[in-house]
């Protein structure tokens, strides 16, 4: 697609009115710099070799609520919008998918701090660590009893990964969701 | 009028040959990348009318979106439109997610209708006024533009290639020269009547 722009057509072929469209736009609407640095920092959350474990289910009393929002072609199978726990008082619940564990995720909370009760299915003793750009790499972390469950109290509220280390040595992480 | 940012486009900064770098852990790649893209990525968030707080979380996440799947994208060429079709969705989302908290109706899918210029936060009017002033003429045009064209120049402005352009209007490529040049023109009218 892209080889320097020779078949592409350079959507920005310098047309100078186009130019002084940019230079407005960057004046007036710059991107915020603090924004430019955490997309940099980004690639820190790479984790090599680990397998995706993929959101395949979002439910809440809220997600109820939006369900009347109009659902775009390019919207995924979740449905839940909403920051937190439902609204009326029933918490959120999230799936993820992988090849051979299910990760069931459950969230309460309101205000800034979110708890979150976890369960493998089936149950692994696993490492499981909290990751969020807001927080120290690994921290905080914890383990999953014999039946597979987990608990993390008081994370403060935003895009979170949870990241688990199988005893086999492999390890699974979610994608990234805002709680 | 020079940018001092503008990113010479050579070899260095093929999209796939980046991403293939990023994999590896070259933080110097991801960098050309992030830099590369972020501008057209806050864009599309601001077209959805998001404010500063939630633009800037979807940049954030789509960023994230992409690191946690570096390995397995099956166009590393294409990663523009995929980032830009990423954000689209984060927009919609973030949009719903705002709309939830304030009662108000969310913007319908794929709308890309907010004014090209959002009314500037009160922390910087300053600045912001003086701007206004050195390029008061082609954002007073702009903003006298209907909404999907001030999108439209804005996103044309930032995008690299057509392919990413057409991703962030949701149009064919083919059709990207006709309506670029329509709201240049109506640009253009508005700058010398």
């Amino acid at each position: 697609m892209n080889d320097g722009g020779v078949n592409d057509g350079d959507a920005r072929d310098l047309d100078p009115l186009l130019e002084r469209v940019r230079a407005a736009c960057q004046a007036l609407d710059p991107l915020p710099p603090e924004v430019l640095a955490a997309a940099r920092a980004a690639l820190r959350w790479r984790e090599p070799g680990a397998e995706l474990a993929e959101l395949s289910g979002d439910h809440g009393a809220r997600s109820e609520a939006l369900a009347g929002a109009v659902r775009g072609a390019e919207d995924g199978a979740e449905d839940g919008m909403e920051d937190g726990a439902g609204a009326a008082g029933g918490p959120r619940t999230l799936t993820f998918t992988a090849r051979d564990v299910l990760i069931e995720i459950e969230v309460s909370g309101t205000g800034r701090v979110r708890d979150v009760v976890g369960r493998l299915a089936p149950p692994v003793p696993a490492r499981v660590r909290v990751r969020h750009p807001a927080l120290v790499p690994g921290r905080p972390e914890t383990g999953a009893d014999r039946a597979g469950q987990f608990t993390f109290a008081g994370l403060p509220r935003g895009l979170v990964s949870f990241a688990f280390l199988v005893p086999d040595g492999t390890s699974i992480v979610t994608s990234w969701v805002r709680l | 009028m020079f940018v001092q940012d503008d990113i010479q486009h050579d070899v260095q900064d093929d999209p796939a040959r980046l991403v293939a770098r990023a994999r590896a852990g070259d933080g110097a790649a991801w960098a050309r990348l992030v830099e590369r893209y972020s501008g057209l990525l806050w864009s599309i968030a601001r077209s959805y009318r998001l404010g500063e707080a939630d633009a800037g979380d979807v940049v954030q996440t789509t960023w994230l979106r992409l690191v946690e799947r570096i390995d397995r994208i099956e166009r590393p060429d294409a990663v523009g439109s995929w980032l830009v079709v990423t954000a689209r969705r984060e927009s919609l989302r973030a949009a719903r997610r705002a709309s939830a908290r304030t009662g108000s109706a969310p913007g319908r899918a794929g709308d890309v209708g907010g004014a090209a210029v959002p009314a500037p936060p009160a922390t910087r009017p300053e600045e912001v006024a003086l701007a206004r002033e050195r390029l008061g003429q082609v954002a007073a045009a702009l903003e006298a533009l209907p909404r999907r064209c001030q999108s439209l120049l804005r996103l044309a402005a930032l995008a690299p290639s057509h392919a990413e352009l057409a991703a962030a209007l949701g149009i064919p490529v083919g059709s990207i020269g006709p309506t670029r040049a329509r709201c240049l023109d109506r640009l253009l009218r508005r700058l010398a009547p």
